[in-house]
């Protein structure tokens, strides 16, 4: 196996992009994939140190990291859909949620 | 790992089954309501409580059925830790639920006609609680978190869909997926170190860890910065493109209320959780941080609420500040020479359990204004409400002075308890900051007694309240009453309940 | 062994660069792609450590799933999704470019002062890798496993409300 550093280095990067494009982007549907990305670098983590230490927790841990990113999706998709629909597409997405 | 065969494995976690009964029957009695929901009329709809209040009530009585013993008691291989601890934050989250339905009954139509779902996902979140209090294991506290987690967005987007904007809910969520996603890598962190999901396998391994490298120290600081990051994110309200009070914008003033709420007690339960068993090692490092949010949270809270004249962002975001005075007493349960001070922990107990009480109260008050019309949650809509209902009205100011710290009611003598303990910690400064942030509240507070105190002249046609409103708000008046007349059994309830964290 | 280190690499160029394409994107539909590209090659790092279910999940729940759900939001959503402003956002590439200055300082550290950590020697895994999952998920796990399940009942009885028209 890899030395378990280079998963972590890895997985950090990937962590920081996503945390920076979820901080930075204003579009919602990007915010969530950026969160997506986050999480998969979680991920990343969980299962280089299962194969580390030799069990599955990890890994069940990061299925259900991942049943988790799909509910937060989709709920936060749908809301997103309603919105636009309820409004007419006047405006761009960006406008409504770029307000603190 | 060797497979186990399947019948003796069921025969062996039979047992553990039953110690779960708590939160099986909440989910048992949300789908009934929902299932109910489905057979009921238009006009019926209010009887949606019955089944989510029998529901709570069983499971209340079977909460303290299993948590009788006093003892820690394991099931699921470790997995669930049955404690004094899953006891009390138990029972505070069923007191949420069971209040906030008993306030919500009655409620007019269109949004009444939700009630059986909205129900049903109180109930599950509740039910996601229990099981977030009695979690030993990384991956159980996860899900059970989110369980809460996205039944709160899944309440929060129940609502009016004629009403404008739903951006409030979606920032809501965003920032909450957000923390979540710090905390999901801050726990992979906390498994890498600790070889383990177990939290008290992974409490073993890093106590044999102080001796030894750097580098895995450094990683339990990120895992602590990951995760505290996380958690205290959505306590202190951090500008993250939201805050709850946002949600005040288009979600109903009862869920608003129990987001506010339930999101913070579960916040708290994980964090107590956490702190006092992997990273008790770091104590001094989230003292710190916990001191940092707390401040962050009052001033964000206090300040932000000065301002506001929409009664359910004031009261959201007095939330936020009074989230950030458990903080504070959390942080004031490590001595300056790094012991346990079960008596700061007792403090931060009892004032969640007021909190719940005086919060709930008084958003009974922004309940009380529906009209068909999202825009009444304006204060001026409450004028003279103490002239039409002298019984609602007298109650709901007395609530509010419990919100805000004014004797002889629960909510001072819980300010009161966590302002001693940090003197008595000798964290002076941090006690004369508390008393400070104590003081603005009163403003709009007092603002919205003088609507309520208004002359009835003033005041816009409204929906009545009902008599079952006002015997809802019978037990918050009671109980705040009791509470700050007599604290002292409360807060060694408290504080025995919460003691047990130390020896995890 | 070398091999496998390439692979490693391979995948992980592939990945971080996808994310990074992904959150500097102005039209969504690009990032939805690069997403879906950071996931896959996730997905091969995933397989490399000997996680098939994990590695079958990833791509039934994530790049199945989840994209699939990205991509039907970005269509239904087309005038917004694809009306962006056409200005360059200086401040967004200059703070990421600042946070991903912090990070690699952050891993610096972290190599510089790489001591002997205490990983145990890496242990077997077991061969049966989705019979072990199951044994854990349903003996040691299970009340995560069953209110996985009561957390996504919340999820469609949340979209369920959003769906449905208000007869009002």
């Amino acid at each position: 196996m890899i030395p378990v550093e280079h998963y972590l280095a890895f997985s950090l990067v990937l962590f920081v992009i996503g945390a920076a494009g979820a901080l930075m982007r204003r579009n919602p549907i990007m915010i969530l994939m950026s969160i997506a990305v986050m999480l998969t670098a979680a991920n990343v983590n969980l299962i280089a140190f299962s194969r580390l230490w030799g069990t599955v927790h990890g890994q069940l841990f990061s299925l259900f990291i991942m049943a988790d990113a799909a509910m937060e999706t989709a709920l936060g998709l749908g809301i997103l859909v309603v919105c636009m629909r309820s409004r007419g597409a006047r405006d761009s997405a960006e406008s409504e949620f770029s307000k603190w | 790992m060797n497979p186990v065969s399947w019948p003796a494995a069921f025969v062996q976690a039979r047992g553990d089954f039953v110690l779960l009964t708590p939160e099986m029957l909440l989910v048992l009695f949300g789908l009934l309501t929902l299932l109910l929901d489905l057979t009921l009329d238009d006009e019926q709809k209010s009887w949606n409580a019955l089944p989510a209040l029998l529901g709570l009530m069983l499971s209340g009585g079977a909460l303290a059925m299993v948590g009788s013993s006093g003892k820690t008691t394991f099931a699921f291989g470790n997995a669930i830790a049955i404690s004094p601890f899953s006891g009390y934050f138990g029972l505070l989250a069923i007191m949420l639920a069971a209040l906030l339905i008993l306030i919500c009954t009655d409620e007019v139509a269109p949004v009444g006609q939700q009630s059986g779902e909205r129900y049903a996902l109180v109930l599950l979140a509740t039910a996601g609680m229990l099981l977030l209090a009695c979690a030993n294991d990384l991956v159980v506290l996860f899900v059970a978190f989110e369980t809460v987690s996205v039944s709160l967005y899944a309440l929060a987007s129940t609502g009016d869909a004629d009403r404008g904007s739903r951006a409030g809910t979606l920032r809501f969520l965003l920032a909450g997926a957000f923390s979540t996603a710090l905390l999901a890598y801050g726990f992979s962190l906390l498994y890498g170190l600790g070889g383990s999901t177990n939290l008290s396998a992974i409490s073993a391994r890093i106590a044999v860890l102080s001796q030894l490298s750097s580098s895995e120290n450094f990683l339990l600081g990120m895992a602590l910065a990951a995760t505290g990051g996380g958690i205290l994110l959505r306590i202190a309200g951090v500008p993250l493109h939201s805050r709850i009070p946002a949600i005040g914008e288009s979600a109903p003033a009862a869920a608003t209320a129990f987001i506010s709420v339930a999101a913070k007690l579960a916040c708290f339960t994980l964090l107590l959780r956490l702190l006092f068993s992997i990273f008790w090692r770091e104590r001094y490092d989230w003292s710190i941080l916990l001191i940092v949010a707390a401040v962050a949270a009052m001033a964000i809270g206090t300040l932000a609420s000065l301002r506001q004249t929409n009664v359910k962002r004031l009261l959201a975001y007095s939330a936020i500040a009074q989230g950030g005075y458990v903080l504070l007493a959390i942080a004031a349960s490590v001595n300056r020479d790094g012991s346990f001070n079960a008596r700061g922990l007792g403090s931060a107990g009892y004032y969640l359990l007021a909190f719940v009480i005086f919060q709930l109260g008084a958003f009974a008050i922004a309940i009380v204004l529906r009209g068909r019309n999202v825009a009444d949650d304006e204060l001026q809509n409450l004028n003279g409400l103490l002239q039409k209902h002298p019984v609602a009205g007298g109650a709901m100011i007395f609530v509010l002075l419990s919100c805000v710290g004014v004797p002889p009611t629960a909510g001072f003598v819980a300010k009161l308890e966590v302002v001693r303990v940090l003197f008595a910690n000798q964290h002076a400064a941090l006690a004369w900051i508390a008393v400070l942030f104590a003081i603005p509240p009163i403003y709009p507070s007092f603002r919205i007694v003088r609507a309520i105190w208004r002359d009835a002249a003033e005041a816009p046609e409204r929906m009545p309240i009902s008599d079952l409103q006002v015997v809802a708000l019978a037990p918050m008046v009671i109980l705040t009453l009791l509470l700050g007349v007599f604290p002292a059994p409360f807060e060694h309830f408290a504080a025995r309940s919460l003691a047990v964290l130390a020896f995890r | 062994m070398a091999g496998s280190r390439l692979l490693f690499d391979f995948f992980a160029a592939i990945a971080a660069a996808s994310a990074l394409a992904m959150v500097t994107r102005r039209n969504i539909f690009p990032g939805a792609v690069f997403l879906l590209a950071t996931l896959l090659a996730t997905g091969g790092i995933v397989l490399q450590l000997q996680a098939e279910y994990a590695f079958a999940a990833q791509l039934l729940l994530f790049v199945g799933g989840i994209v699939l759900l990205f991509v039907l939001a970005v269509m239904l959503l087309i005038p917004d999704a694809l009306h962006q402003p056409a200005r360059f956002n200086w401040r967004m590439f200059a703070s990421s470019a600042l946070v991903l200055v912090v990070a690699i300082e952050i891993l610096a550290f972290f190599w510089a002062r790489h001591d002997a950590m205490l990983w145990p020697s890496v242990a077997a895994m077991p061969t049966n890798n989705t019979g072990a999952m199951g044994d854990v998920l349903f003996r040691d796990d299970f009340p995560a496993f069953e209110f996985a399940s009561i957390s996504l009942l919340a999820t469609i009885v949340g979209v369920v409300m959003l769906a449905k028209r208000r007869t009002e």
